[in-house]
């Protein structure tokens, strides 16, 4: 940190941050309009196609079909036959409940055989005591797989107690893609240093405080955290590439770290405290945390025994 | 869940991935070709997208779009320096001498005075100006508090602002 960051900057006054604020806008416009948003666009779409990634794009007018069926249109026809399909088979099953139900209803009402007892059938709510569906709709209960939005698994259960339902719900058709975990490539970042572990000249990040005091070596760089930040907490994360195999030190135990794990981000992180103040954070992006784990026992690591020894010291 | 497409998702969301990856990658090129590998994956991803909110998705393309740049940049892609010591000039390597001809002074200065601040100051700056982020995005992108989006940014907008005039830069 140079002298005149440490110099307090005075407030700005209304004006000056409205000028800001103004300048900072009509910048990032302009460098927004030099970028050519839309031939990006179509370069993806171009790549997808290459690639054979389903694009699901806006269905096109009418006008514009015609030709060879392009890359979209057979798989969302295919869907649609199987929706057309799951739909048939809802309705027969839906009329086979209809009348297994009227059926039973109009048994008990005019069969030879009688229940023990009482009379189970009761006029007024149409109930039978039994619990047998007495409603003209069917019984369906649907089912998806969890954590994804399809497919749907209709099951029909007649000894269910149900709720009428005025339409059959639509089944959901079966996806062709699945999403795939880690696509981006997955990778461990670590920190916010970028060097290449080749590259014996680390990037020195000038956002680290005087209390922060850093080492580095060909195959680490491990900073220690000493201090407090004008934030009141400390906190500091360590790049760690392994540059050979043979270099590889003790594995990190992966017992006494906490982690995290964001499934919307696909991000799994992992902190082990080092002072009271300070921890060591490692953040994988694009794996499940199994594998992750797998990837952070390969690499080498400091010994944060001995880092919190230091620090105490 | 909103209804999306491929389509609206890159009109509502190209910016911002294209500047998380340019805040990582500093180079338009590299970027551009991040840029298309993010939407790539967001294409092969859609049902998992589908049931995420405005929200979620924001977030996890910003951090897709980052790790993709950082990844980029660890394979081999060519090295631009993307965290320069504060107060140290900083080159464009997208920029000709004819580009630097061309572009007018405040451009120059106010992206000269962007590069100049700590990276602490300068992400929800970026993110907010170029990315089109709310403060609640940025809190939840970088995950922090909106309070502490807040004051870095104010913070970042003095030392621009102070860049700016000792610069002779008239801003106002």
């Amino acid at each position: 940190m140079n002298d005149e960051m440490r110099i307090n900057v005075s407030e700005l006054t209304p004006e000056e941050e409205a000028a800001i604020d103004r300048i900072l806008r009509e910048h990032a416009n302009a460098e927004n309009d030099g970028i050519d948003y839309a031939a990006i666009h179509d370069a993806i779409l171009r790549k997808a196609r290459e690639e054979g990634i389903s694009v699901f794009a806006k269905p096109a007018k009418p006008a514009e079909k015609g030709g060879k069926a392009g890359n979209n249109e057979k798989p969302e026809r295919k869907a649609a036959w199987v929706r057309y399909a799951l739909t048939g088979l809802a309705a027969a099953a839906a009329v086979f409940v209809i009348g297994f139900a009227m059926f039973t209803i109009l048994r008990d009402a005019f069969g030879t055989e009688k229940r023990s007892g009482q009379t189970a059938y009761t006029p007024d709510d149409g109930r039978p005591a039994d619990g047998v569906v007495s409603s003209a709709e069917p019984a369906v209960r649907t089912e998806g797989i969890k954590g994804t939005s399809t497919p749907g698994i209709a099951t029909f259960d007649p000894a269910v107690e149900t709720h009428s339902t005025d339409t059959i719900p639509e089944p959901t058709p079966i996806p062709t893609e699945y999403p795939v975990r880690g696509g981006v490539g997955g990778y461990v970042e670590l920190a916010s240093f970028t060097a290449e572990p080749a590259d014996s000249t680390w990037l020195i990040p000038a956002e680290l405080p005087e209390y922060m005091p850093y080492v580095c070596s060909e195959t680490e760089l491990f900073v220690t955290a000493a201090g407090k930040s004008e934030e009141g907490v400390s906190r500091y994360e360590c790049r760690i590439l392994r540059a050979d195999d043979s270099l590889a030190n003790a594995s990190l135990g992966i017992g006494c770290a906490s982690y995290q794990t964001n499934e919307f981000s696909g991000t799994v992180k992992y902190l082990w405290r080092v002072t009271e103040e300070s921890w060591l954070s490692v953040e994988f992006a694009g794996f499940d945390r199994e594998q992750a784990e797998e990837i952070l026992l390969s690499l080498p690591l400091c010994d944060l025994t001995a880092l919190e020894t230091e620090a105490a010291a | 869940m909103p209804e999306r497409d491929f389509d609206s998702i890159y009109q509502a969301y190209s910016r911002l991935v294209y500047w998380a990856a340019y805040r990582v990658l500093n180079d338009h090129d590299q970027t551009e070709d991040v840029t298309q590998n993010v939407f790539i994956s967001v294409l092969k991803s859609m049902d998992h997208i589908g049931a995420m909110n405005d929200a979620q998705l924001k977030g996890w393309l910003y951090r897709v779009s980052v790790n993709a740049a950082l990844d980029y940049k660890r394979r081999g892609a060519k090295e631009v320096l993307s965290d320069e010591p504060v107060g140290a000039e900083v080159a464009d390597p997208g920029q000709t001498p004819e580009d630097d001809a061309v572009e007018s002074d405040v451009r120059k200065e106010v992206r000269e005075a962007l590069d100049s601040i700590e990276k602490i100051y300068r992400e929800p700056l970026m993110m907010f100006y170029f990315s089109d982020m709310s403060v609640l995005d940025i809190a939840q992108a970088l995950e922090i508090s909106e309070g502490t989006v807040k004051s870095r940014m104010a913070r970042g907008r003095k030392l621009i602002a102070k860049r700016l005039k000792a610069r002779g830069f008239d801003y106002e």
